[in-house]
């Protein structure tokens, strides 16, 4: 819209890009063709190694780093890949003679299965993925670490490739008079940098990082969690698989067997991820390399070496916690900056219709034997901004909660618009048009300022993650309109100029703030927010609520608010409804329930001394 | 099978769960406390065997009376192990408390390497298969229907239960535990009311420790095999079986390690190449019913 | 691209190994698991190694040079063997190769061998897939194939046992292995086998299965598996299950300290196992390498120290013979040994470079090995294919 680059122009550019792509390729060949010259068999396997275990690495940082699903599993996955590649192409070159005479075919063939060996590792993933990731942190750990035995186990067991004596004798496919094995580890860990770098990069990969950050709240922005925790692991399964099809036909191993996928292995892959900086993919890189090269380079010192090796391992995380890089990642192109000058309105004023919007009808919520919401009725009319206030503990989040799919009602509905929404789950409630804040702020902490916004963003995308990898200029043109949507939105707040830094920095009011941007990124129909002003000044406060009537006022967005204290409410609310132990005890206009005598009892609790705490 | 049978194979799925047990107990103390995946766990059970072991076979221990023995072995092992604990502690995690949780699972996997290379370079690579300490020399000791029971299912059994009890004494009714609850909960609020931090988790490391060592002796005794890498599938395993009861919950670690030898054991007698792969499933299948393990509290999450 | 730097880097860190051509010595290397789960084998072959070529160097060497031995570690871990032999041949500029004694590591180790065009002689790995097809890879014990089969014999036919009960490691090639090969000869003989339980490597508690056996009512149990685990199956047989018949295993028993530790209600009906070697057997070339072994490192030496120790004068003995340090014409001598005096027996090294040499049967009484028989090597050691016909007829 700004840039007038013609279709010709992006076409070039991207001829550049690829041509340049095919320029490093074209090195890499020249670089292997010099190493199967000969030079130096043994730096050349380790290189080799390298490669392998950076695959893995990569992979798993993905679903650990990136994604924050501690598995435990990952030599299982590099099994599937292994043996799924190696019995294949052992079959293959028993049935076909003719493969060894035509290095393009064999070579053809081998591209072949090590996908394959992917793919049946992506399908692994996605068979441990679907009933394990509704476990959490320790516990899915040890599913994973379950799985992965499980599937040890289940190749020790399969004669047909060789039971526990292992398979031999895979042939070399890698090997022809055109390539080395070499080249198709570095292609492979170039295709897998590549496209896990794309792929977290892009707005749509912002889900992998908002889920590890905060996955309820990645919920409520309408990130489908599921769909991309299983994606994580089918992803770093699909690639872990690759590894192991390269690890089977090293022309220096052509041998597996079980044990070597031991869980010692999956702990090696979890040790490259974390000392390189968990969610760095340099960071992996980095400690692929090194922990592959210093136990040989510990070789000198014979049996010592390996407690040498322990020693230093304790001693780097204790100088670098974070890992070697962090968080921090290698970038070799500037992103272009948006001016934020020229920014379009970020919300388009919406004339209320007046109509009932959102409706809870006798909503009840019980845990257990407690009731936490008992009967709740509301009608939110298009266009209208009404607080619900109430004592600690009268249930206000509760409604919220219920709203927004985190939990179901034990009895009632719940519309928008006329449709049900208790029920379903955050994500999709949050893509109709149901927006919220949190009373204890739920940011991505670790996540940019921008990046927390354009996590709003994820579900509306409107590309591939094919056209993300591939860098389509359809995905590109789709990132600058999202980038330049979010930074109008953070100019509104005035939040642009601290875009780039981190949430978690931001001070306490900005937070907030934060929170509301994020909200409106979704262009809800309506937006809830829990107690915006806890926890600031009066000054901040009033700030707050000035905006918050503006957003009702100019834009005509409908909004629910819990607030705990009364006096912010009734400035900016026409319609007030007070809850206490779960239940409507007042409605009305400030003013009515400025007298009504049940809320001043609620308020200075003459009915009760006790607070409970059940919207907790 | 016949009745005998399936009651035999009972106990011995309750003996080696004792063991998991008693190994998970120590593991949960440290592992409830500060969340901490103790890889170097299982090595401390390796280190309190060998030190069992030179002490039973010291001079001084073989010239006493086989109680007083019993218990200067198992007091030297508990002792040297709770040091070895504190040390570890002190060196390679209290530096990194404040870090993300997995910076220390990669110090303790450190530590983990450190004790069983250096047990190598140190004690050897050949297994020890005679530590000299039992309870009697009948064997075995009963017969209940036809179900043998060793001194050693007793003792294992016995201790793993007086343990629990002491541990969950310890935990739930004394100021130390409520010190050790509180850090659980809050580390900075215990901060903040006055607990001295390090010193309740410098303790909580010693009895974490000493517990291993005592089921180090215990497994030593149970299954001579002493070697430096006895202990990485009993640390795994204790790792399990704390997670499949439920993550800091005393009472869960055990259950889960009785869960877990009785599985081991049914499956071993059915489908002995498939024992792991079944285990395995079976404690999946129940964590995907308990997501927070046995008796883990559902964390409500605060919203 | 850039990231590409970084293990290119990483990788200087190891190119700083010099390699300074020395003409006086003859650099032989050794790969073996000096760290890790099967470390004892591993240091049990580098001391035989050792002893043996410093006992040659001592009486001058091999074609007027001294031989070096470089010993590199694998950790128990096929990729780092992968490293640790190319390690030797590129860096070491080793001559020949020995090692290892899990067949895996062999197997992976053989390969580079093959690729690189060096000797190598495997002291102890005993799967067929070891050798066969290969050119530049021997071994100097006998086959899985031999001692499943020699166990079998044995237990028919000396222990005249009818119904055999099999537990075996389900996870360790070996352990599968010889179960396979003394099952299928077991049941050619005319016996039977009863009952065929697994178990898997690090497990302590076996009485499960041990009940399932003993309700089988077997004459004899065949345990082939490594001395950890066998040591406390035995005593599970015999003190929890109360169970007096034979126990038999292959050489993977062969452990000082398994050895000690059977006396008294342990031995029961008799504890038999087939191996390369016993420290016990009059030969005089034994006694004196037991002699020597003592005097060096003040133990008893295992059948893995005596296959080290053989597999380096074979060595020694074939460059002596080539007259010359090629590895071409080593791997030639190597083909050509005949007879040579090992302490683990009479080696002849066949057309498919495995030995071909007799299987002692040891009985452990009072902690001491005894020698009970002798299963003379058959026609039979060719590299049958796991699936092969029997080499029984």
């Amino acid at each position: 819209m700004t840039t007038g680059r013609s279709a010709f122009a992006t076409v070039l550019l991207l001829a550049l890009r690829y041509s340049l792509l095919a320029a490093v390729f074209a090195f890499l060949w020249l670089l292997d063709r010099a190493f199967a010259a000969q030079l130096d068999p043994y730096a050349f396997y380790l290189l080799r190694l390298i490669g392998i275990n950076l695959i893995l690495a990569v992979s798993l940082n993905l679903i650990m780093g990136f994604t924050g699903q501690f598995s435990l599993g990952h030599a299982g996955f590099m099994a599937v890949g292994a043996y799924a590649a190696a019995a294949t192409s052992k079959w293959l070159v028993a049935h076909s003679p003719a493969l060894a005479h035509s290095p393009v075919l064999q070579s053809l063939v081998f591209l072949g299965v090590t996908v394959l060996g992917g793919l049946a590792a992506a399908l692994a993933g996605l068979v441990v993925g679907l009933p394990t990731l509704r476990l959490r942190g320790d516990y899915l750990a040890i599913a994973t670490l379950g799985f992965g035995e499980i599937i040890r186990v289940t190749f020790v067991n399969l004669e047909a490739v060789g039971g526990a004596r292992g398979l031999t004798d895979i042939p070399p496919l890698g090997v022809t008079p055109l390539t080395s094995h070499f080249l198709w580890i570095a292609l492979w860990a170039a295709v897998t940098l590549w496209v896990i770098y794309r792929i977290v990069r892009c707005t749509r990969g912002i889900a992998f990082q908002a889920i590890r950050e905060d996955e309820l709240a990645a919920g409520c922005v309408g990130i489908n969690t599921t769909y991309y925790k299983v994606l994580a692991f089918v992803l770093g399964a699909f690639f872990a698989g690759v590894a192991g099809a390269l690890f089977a036909h090293d022309p220096d191993q052509r041998y597996i067997n079980p044990d070597t996928f031991k869980f010692m292995k999956s702990i090696e892959a979890v040790v490259m991820v974390i000392v390189g900086g968990m969610g760095s993919l340099t960071g992996s890189v980095m400690a692929a390399s090194v922990l592959t090269v210093l136990p040989e380079t510990l070789r000198s010192i014979g049996e010592y070496r390996m407690v040498l090796y322990a020693l230093l391992l304790i001693a780097l995380m204790l100088t670098r916690p974070q890992g070697l890089l962090g968080g921090w990642e290698l970038s070799w192109r500037r992103r272009e900056e948006i001016s934020p000058d020229d920014l379009e309105q970020p919300l388009q004023p919406h004339r209320p219709t007046g109509e009932p919007l959102l409706c809870l009808r006798d909503c009840t919520m019980q845990f257990g034997g407690l009731v936490a919401v008992r009967d709740f009725r509301l009608a939110l009319r298009d266009g209208e901004l009404v607080g619900l206030i109430g004592p600690n503990g009268a249930g206000k989040t509760t409604v919220f909660n219920l709203v927004t799919g985190i939990y179901t009602p034990t009895a009632g509905e719940i519309l928008l618009d006329s449709r049900r929404l208790d029920g379903q789950p955050p994500h999709l409630i949050a893509r109709w048009g149901v927006a919220r804040t949190f009373q204890n702020i739920r940011l991505f902490k670790e996540l940019s300022v921008l990046d927390n916004v354009r996590a709003a963003f994820v579900h509306r995308a409107g590309y591939s993650f094919w056209a993300a990898v591939l860098a389509l200029p359809h995905q590109q043109k789709r990132e600058r309109e999202i980038e330049r949507k979010c930074l109008a939105l953070l100019k509104l707040f005035g939040l642009h100029e601290r875009r780039h830094e981190k949430a978690k920095n931001l001070p306490y009011g900005d937070q907030r703030r934060l929170e509301i941007v994020r909200a409106l990124a979704l262009a809800p129909k309506v937006l809830l927010l829990d107690e915006p002003t806890a926890g600031m000044n009066p000054a901040e406060t009033q700030a707050i609520m000035l905006l918050i009537k503006r957003l009702n006022d100019e834009w005509g967005l409908t909004i629910l608010l819990i607030e705990h204290d009364m006096r912010v409410v009734m400035g900016i609310c026409r319609r007030v409804v007070v809850m206490d132990f779960g239940e409507i005890i007042a409605e009305g206009s400030p003013e009515q329930i400025r007298t009504d005598p049940k809320v001043i009892a609620a308020y200075l609790g003459e009915l009760t001394g006790v607070e409970t705490t059940a919207d907790e | 099978m016949d009745v005998t049978q399936a009651l035999q194979l009972l106990m011995l799925g309750i003996a080696l769960g004792g063991i998991y047990a008693l190994i998970a107990l120590g593991y949960s103390m440290v592992y409830g406390v500060l969340r901490l995946i103790n890889f170097a766990h299982g090595d401390l059970i390796m280190v309190g065997a060998f030190l069992g072991y030179f002490v039973a076979k010291a001079p001084i221990a073989e010239g006493l009376p086989l109680p007083l023995r019993f218990a200067l072995v198992f007091a030297s092992a508990m002792l040297g192990c709770a040091m070895l604990g504190v040390l570890i502690e002190r060196c390679a995690y209290r530096p990194i408390r404040h870090q993300p949780r997995l910076t220390a699972l990669i110090t303790a996997i450190g530590v983990s390497l450190f004790l069983e290379y250096g047990g190598q370079i140190v004690f050897g690579a050949t297994p020890r298969q005679d530590l000299p300490l039992w309870l009697t020399e009948q064997n075995p000791l009963m017969q209940i229907f036809a179900v043998q029971i060793t001194d050693k299912h007793l003792l294992v059994l016995g201790g793993t239960f007086t343990l629990l009890a002491l541990m969950r004494f310890l935990v739930l009714n004394t100021l130390f535990g409520k010190a050790m609850r509180a850090i659980a909960q809050d580390m900075t609020a215990a901060y903040l009311v006055g607990i001295n931090v390090n010193r309740v988790i410098a303790l909580t490391f010693a009895l974490g420790s000493s517990l291993a060592a005592a089921s180090g002796v215990m497994l030593a005794m149970s299954y001579p095999k002493i070697d430096p890498l006895m202990g990485l599938m009993p640390g795994i395993k204790a790792f399990v079986a704390a997670v499949l009861g439920g993550i800091g919950d005393l009472p869960g670690a055990v259950l889960g390690g009785f869960v877990l030898g009785l599985a081991e054991t049914v499956v071993g007698y059915f489908a002995s190449g498939l024992r792991d792969a079944v285990a395995f499933t079976i404690l999946i299948l129940i964590l995907l019913l308990k997501p927070t393990g046995l008796l883990g509290k559902g964390m409500v999450e605060k919203v | 691209m850039r990231l590409l730097a970084y293990p290119l880097a990483a990788l200087l860190l190891t190119l700083t190994g010099c390699r300074k051509p020395e003409a006086d010595v003859i650099k032989i290397g050794h790969f073996a698991s000096m760290t890790g789960p099967t470390a004892t084998f591993g240091q049990s072959t580098d001391k035989g190694i050792r002893l043996a070529m410093d006992e040659i160097n001592r009486q001058g060497g091999v074609l007027g040079k001294k031989i070096v031995v470089i010993t590199e570690d694998d950790a128990g871990k096929t990729e780092e063997a992968a490293a640790a032999v190319q390690k030797l041949i590129t860096r070491d500029r080793v001559v020949a190769i020995l090692g290892e004694v899990a067949s895996s590591r062999s197997i992976v180790g053989g390969n580079i061998c093959e690729a690189r065009g060096i000797p190598m002689i495997s002291p102890a790995s005993t799967n067929p897939k070891v050798t066969q097809g290969k050119k530049w890879v021997f071994r100097i014990c006998f086959t899985d194939d031999f001692q499943g089969l020699a166990m079998a014999r044995f237990c028919y036919e000396n222990l005249r046992a009818k119904r055999a009960a099999i537990l075996k490691d389900r996870k360790n090639e070996y352990s599968v292995g010889l179960a396979e090969f003394f099952a299928k000869t077991f049941e050619q003989l005319g016996g039977q086998i009863v009952a065929h339980e697994n178990y898997q490597e690090g497990d302590v508690d076996f009485k499960p299965q041990l009940a399932k056996i003993k309700a089988a009512n077997p004459d004899v149990l065949f345990v082939p598996g490594y001395y950890t685990e066998c040591g406390l199956i035995l005593k599970q047989v015999r003190r929890d299950l109360g169970m007096d018949l034979p126990v038999t295993g292959g050489d993977g028993w062969d452990s000082a300290s398994l050895i000690q530790e059977i006396r008294g209600d342990l031995e029961g009906k008799g504890v038999y196992f087939g191996n390369h070697f016993s420290p016990y057997e009059q030969r005089p070339e034994v006694q004196e390498f037991v002699k020597k072994f003592r005097e060096r490192y003040g133990e008893l030496p295992d059948a893995m120290a005596a296959l080290g120790y053989d597999a380096a004068r074979i060595l020694a003995d074939a460059i002596q013979r080539a007259g010359s340090v090629e590895p071409a014409k080593i791997r030639d001598a190597i083909e050509q040994t005949k007879d040579f005096p090992g302490v683990t027996g009479r080696i002849t090294i066949d057309e498919n470079h495995n030995a071909r040499k007799p299987l002692l049967v040891l009985q452990i009484k009072d902690g001491k090995t005894k020698v009970v028989a002798t299963i003379p090597p058959m026609e039979t050691t060719q590299p049958a294919s796991f699936r092969g016909t029997s080499p029984l007829r």
